[in-house]
């Protein structure tokens, strides 16, 4: 269990601050007044609403944490904070005058600096340049050179330690610096607000500790932070409050130490607290090994792990974002992402899989994470993205014949209760559950021995998720063995016959479908072990 | 030397690799260069002085190009706004008495008015930029047509005779170029610069930090065509004449140059120190194959083949680049 | 219990009405507005120009459709992948110069003549395919290149001069009162047809053709299911490069002899049919509306030029009309929603 309280560190004296001078006054001030106060915020994006009534306030002097699942619209709110996009209804202030919506211009002058999750820089731009970005007008340079290296100089190595190269091009550096300067570009506009939407993802371990310490500086100067994270350990170090978004509302917002991992889970996901039945008993005996990674190991230092499936199981991948559970699916499907060997076994036959034809070529399939950019062809119409891998099997003289294509699809359509209008509509006119379910049946039709779906039920309803559940259920029955990477910790509860948790891309536990709890999920993400 | 600490290509950068990122004009300088020594082998008596001349409506033209590349886009309709100038003047205002000084004004207004559309209908409308500005180019050279449809001759001496023929000892086109790389450096000179650069290098970056992005880039199109003004101005000096189809083929070869040169497609890497130098070897390939013997005739084709090359070369550079 | 709100959410503004919903429902499968707008230019045409409408005027507009129909056959289809063809002159040129000069020049059989037409541009063709798919090269700059190179190859042949004429059995295919066994039409709409339909079948109806859809609409999904888009580049380019090729040698016979500059009205006369026809970059579209494209501008060309316009007030005309199409098909995502 965390320490209550976190000890505020004394300020360092050799930091040269960079904190406005109404630190002071800030300070005699009650801590009271907002800086950013939303109400009742609405904003879709086409069909697909993303707020409907979010609340959210940052009061002065605060490190305000905001958390929510995918698709809570936590990142929509920060969106519209940082000006990228404008809400369709509701009320904001910043500092009680009215908020400058729809610019991200008038957002940092306003005095709101975000750092998104998306490392955002200018590749062959040098680093000292990337900082000031934005500083400039478009002719006019608001910045003498000197004070630009210098401020630049010292940020960074507050942030890093050791600065880098100010003259080198910042894509050059690595992932983690990069997304400190990012950051640091943020802190040179002495924001009164700071937005890190995920922004310490990408950041290693040092950089964040050193991080947190100049937003602890920020917030004694009453400036006020908005932080985005998935990481409980981050949100129990440096939240002051919490505010959980679900389905585009807020639905609680709690003091420090008000609130456990647990309850935030339950608040993001909506759980109420009575027991569920399971969607099916999974008591069919499982078929010999399909599958097998051996010697695997997702990158250059970490542990080497075996993983075998077998004919029959459903096997969900876990983990925090991130921690190889991606690589280690892509790795299954041929992608050479790794070290180590995957190999298919057919009977008698073990052969090795070293990339995506071979793959095909053994019945192993895959679905992709991201719907739009990986699989689905919205231009073209549903019957065509179902048949489109398998469309040699429709063919009469060479000819596709469109009868054909749909006494196959006739069946994936009832048994996944797909609902659409007619099959010649373009996919885009069907939801995002349906599409999938579209997806799914394209590689379904496919015959595969092994099945591999990345997060496949990512923003898509509940209704259409159980009907996914269902036809994973029957084909596993059938001999399918299913591998999946799943985000959703009800649904690793409810579906797998095996939950195998990453951490710092390895193997850190399997799960059994009897010894798998919440808590325990949850606790193995983080390293904590739950075993009671 | 850099070392990459993190990702599969951890280690130190190759000096060739370094050095051709991080100033990419160094191949067109070296081509250029051997051609240089080249031809000075094959025809000592080479008339450098009208070489300049000639060389300067494409070096201007390239440095045309390179506004509108670096900052993302591209602009096809450069050639036919070269032409239109030179129709303008030749055909137009010349005539009509208007041939001093005070055309350069008049003519810098309809090339800035040029570029002003095709950045609206970019940056505003938000068509691609190819096409936007290839069915401008389409537009403008059906104007040219339809002001010149037979070639206009200039008569006489004209202020225009300062940037070919030789002032004193310098060479008249290395004037032009001279004014027009001030022209370009003192744009630079500026927080235009690095804004260009920024919206050229990752516009959403640029964007998300506050930078005017619209404003940057409707004014790289507008200073290109400015610039093809200055481009088309240089031609006519040269040829004392204008038609519809005089330039037609240096979209082409300013294009090459711009590849050449190391300036990428993609924008925000480059500039025009490269375009300058890329024109050079380009067109030191034309003299040298002239001086010979090869036929005039071969000259698409050799000029094809430099271009499909040079872009391959750029892209396979930056494709190992992002790579890491 | 996980209730997130997603695309299934109702809720939205008010929906746009029934109307515009079943119109652009029917628009996007057949181009209405396109039609409609021929029957408008066709009744300006009988209005304002004299002599229009009789059997032998609407033929002429067909012929010089049909030309402007075969150079955008290959159009079409690379514009399907995504991009722009710019080396549909250079092509056009070499086929004219090929037929004209440099089959008889080299003395090459009916062997060695359809190696020349099919082969050499399918490898010129497909190189530029294949080099844009490998090193991710922007189609146009690389089609521009390849136009210089196919139109420096025709100079070379010809030493830059202007080409012999046609042979007459050639010219004969497209002459207005020509016959096709039998038939009061003139063989190259024959042609024009045969290959639309051959073109259209294929793309609707074959695994080919499906794949090269998926590789327009998708190239990254294209790839995940298992379609080898390089290829698919590398077969589209040649293919137009081919089209470009056969169409110059048919305009050689329209236009009674060629030179270097033959092909280039066709570059933006076929762009504008395939944009204003209604096929987007990357897809949906097909042949079909290419060839009503070309009847429309065509029409549209006529009318003008018939009522006093220069082919040089054309060509603008075309430059707006292909802008103005492309608002309507083709435009890009704001920077809000790329951040």
């Amino acid at each position: 269990m965390p320490e209550p309280g976190v000890e505020t560190q004394p300020v360092p004296t050799d930091v040269q601050l960079v904190i406005p001078v109404e630190s002071a006054v800030a300070q005699k001030t009650a801590a009271s007044s907002s800086r950013i106060h939303v109400s009742g915020l609405c904003k879709s994006y086409g069909q697909t609403v993303a707020l409907v009534d979010a609340d959210f306030d940052l009061r002065r002097g605060e490190v305000h944490a905001l958390v929510g699942e995918n698709g809570s619209g936590k990142s929509t709110i920060v969106k519209v904070l940082s000006g990228i996009q404008l809400p369709d209804g509701g009320t904001a202030t910043v500092d009680g005058a009215p908020y400058p919506v729809g610019s991200p211009r008038a957002s940092i002058a306003a005095g709101v600096a975000t750092v998104f999750q998306e490392v955002l820089s200018v590749g062959p731009m040098s680093v000292v340049d990337n900082l000031w970005l934005g500083a400039d007008g478009v002719f006019s340079k608001k910045v003498d050179r000197a004070s630009r290296r210098r401020r630049a100089q010292e940020i960074l190595a507050e942030l890093l330690e050791v600065a880098p190269d100010l003259d080198a091009p910042i894509e050059e550096l690595g992932l983690s610096d990069r997304q400190a300067c990012s950051i640091a570009r943020a802190l040179l506009r002495d924001p009164k607000v700071l937005i890190l939407d995920e922004a310490t993802s990408a950041l290693d371990h040092g950089t964040r500790e050193r991080l947190f310490r100049r937003v602890r500086l920020l917030t004694a100067g009453g400036a006020g932070v908005i932080i985005i994270s998935h990481r409980m350990d981050e949100i129990e170090d440096i939240a002051d409050r919490v505010t959980v978004l679900r389905s585009g509302r807020t639905v609680a917002v709690h003091e420090r130490n008000g609130w456990t991992p647990g309850q935030l889970v339950s608040e993001m996901t909506g759980v109420d607290r009575e027991v569920r039945q399971k969607i099916q008993t999974r008591d069919h005996s499982l078929g010999p090994v399909v599958l097998g990674a051996y010697q695997m190991a997702l990158g250059p230092h970490s542990s080497p792990f075996e993983l075998e499936f077998r004919a029959g199981e459903i096997v969900g991948l876990a983990g925090l974002e991130g921690h190889g559970q991606d690589l280690f699916l892509r790795a299954l499907w041929g992608d050479r992402v790794h070290a180590g060997s995957i190999v298919k076994t057919d009977g008698e036959r073990r052969d090795s899989i070293r990339n995506r034809r071979d793959a095909s070529q053994h019945h192993i399939a895959y679905v992709p994470r991201e719907r739009r950019d990986e699989s689905t062809f919205g231009s073209m119409s549903i019957l065509e993205n179902f048949a489109l891998v398998t469309i040699s099997r429709d063919t009469r003289a060479g000819l596709i014949s469109r009868k054909a294509s749909r006494s196959r699809f006739a069946k994936f359509i009832r048994d996944m209760r797909i609902k659409m209008g007619r099959d010649s509509d373009r996919l885009s006119t069907l939801s995002g559950g349906n599409q999938q379910k579209v997806v799914v049946a394209r590689w379904l039709s496919a015959d595969p021995d092994v099945l591999l779906l990345n997060d496949p039920t990512r923003g898509i309803d509940i209704n259409a998720k159980r009907d996914l559940y269902e036809m994973l259920g029957t084909v596993t029955s059938a001999g399918m063995c299913v591998v999946m990477l799943s985000s959703d910790v009800d649904e690793q509860l409810e579906l797998m016959d095996r939950v195998v948790v990453f951490r710092d891309e390895t193997v850190e536990r399997t799960f059994s479908r009897e010894d798998v709890t919440r808590e325990s999920l949850v606790a193995a993400f983080f390293g904590e072990d739950m075993r009671a | 030397m850099t070392t990459i600490t993190s990702g599969p290509l951890s280690g130190t950068l190759r000096l060739s690799d370094l050095s051709l990122r991080r100033r990419p004009y160094l191949l067109a300088g070296g081509l250029s260069l051997l051609l240089l020594i080249a031809t000075v082998i094959v025809q000592p008596a080479t008339n450098w002085s009208g070489q300049i001349a000639a060389f300067a409506p494409l070096a201007i033209a390239a440095m045309a190009s390179t506004s509108s590349v670096l900052g993302g886009g591209i602009d096809l309709s450069i050639s036919p706004v070269m032409a239109l100038t030179g129709i303008l003047y030749a055909g137009y205002l010349f005539p009509a008495g208007l041939g001093g000084i005070e055309a350069l004004p008049i003519l810098v207004a309809l090339g800035a008015l040029v570029g002003l559309v095709n950045g609206f209908i970019v940056v505003k409308l938000r068509l691609s930029p190819l096409v936007a500005t290839l069915a401008v180019m389409f537009i403008v050279t059906g104007v040219n047509l339809r002001l010149a449809d037979r070639p206009f001759t200039v008569t006489g001496d004209t202020w225009l005779r300062v940037v070919s023929g030789p002032l004193g000892p310098i060479p008249g086109g290395l004037i032009s170029i001279v004014i027009v790389v001030l022209l370009w450096y003192a744009l630079m000179a500026t927080a235009y610069r690095r804004s260009i650069y920024a919206v050229g290098g990752n516009d959403a970056t640029a964007y998300s930090a506050g930078m005017r992005v619209a404003a940057i880039r409707i004014l790289s199109y507008v200073f290109g065509s400015v610039l093809a003004v200055f481009a088309g101005l240089s031609l006519v000096g040269l040829t004392s004449s204008a038609s519809a189809t005089t330039s037609s083929s240096y979209l082409l070869v300013a294009l090459a140059a711009v590849a050449i040169g190391g300036t990428s497609l993609l924008g925000g890497r480059g500039g025009v120190l490269g375009s300058i130098l890329g024109a050079a070897a380009l067109f030191l390939v034309q003299t040298l194959l002239s001086s010979l013997g090869v036929p005039g005739a071969a000259l698409p084709l050799i000029y094809g083949i430099v271009l499909a090359a040079a872009l391959v070369v750029g892209a396979a550079i930056a494709l190992r680049r992002t790579k890491r | 219990m996980t209730t997130t709100h997603t695309e299934d959410s109702v809720s939205t503004a008010q929906p746009a009405s029934s109307f515009r919903i079943t119109f652009s429902r029917a628009q996007q499968k057949f181009p209405i507005l396109q039609l409609l707008l021929i029957v408008v230019v066709l009744i300006l045409a009988f209005v304002t120009l004299p002599g229009f409408g009789s059997y032998y005027s609407i033929i002429s507009v067909l012929v010089l459709a049909a030309l402007v129909g075969i150079t955008a056959i290959g159009q079409t289809v690379v514009v399907l992948t995504g991009g722009f063809d710019l080396s549909v002159p250079g092509f056009i040129v070499l086929g004219a110069v090929s037929v004209s000069t440099i089959i008889g020049q080299l003395q090459l059989g009916p062997l060695g003549a359809v190696v020349m037409m099919l082969l050499v541009p399918a490898l010129l063709g497909g190189a530029a395919g294949w080099l844009c798919h490998r090193f991710q090269i922007s189609p146009i700059v690389m089609t521009l290149a390849m136009n210089s190179i196919a139109l420096g190859i025709a100079a070379v042949a010809t030493d830059g001069s202007v080409a012999a004429s046609a042979p007459d059995w050639l010219r004969g295919l497209s002459v207005p009162v020509g016959t096709t066994f039998g038939l009061p039409v003139p063989p190259i709409i024959v042609i024009w047809v045969g290959i639309g339909v051959l073109v259209t079948l294929v793309l609707a109806l074959t695994p080919a053709g499906r794949r090269l859809y998926a590789t327009g609409a998708n190239m990254r999904a294209a790839d995940n299911a298992l379609i080898r888009t390089r290829w698919v580049w590398v077969a589209v380019y040649a293919f137009s490069a081919i089209a470009s090729m056969v169409a110059g040698a048919l305009l050689l016979g329209f236009a009674g002899g060629a030179d270097l500059t033959l092909g280039n009205p066709y570059l933006f006369l076929g762009l504008a049919a395939v944009i204003v026809g209604g096929t987007v970059a990357g897809g949906p579209g097909d042949y079909i509306k290419t060839v009503i494209g070309a009847v429309l501008i065509t029409l549209v060309s006529t009318v003008f030029i018939g009522n006093g316009f220069t082919p040089a007030d054309r060509q603008i005309l075309l430059g707006v009309i292909i802008l103005v199409a492309m608002l309507v098909y083709g435009r890009e995502r704001s920077l809000r929603d790329r951040v």
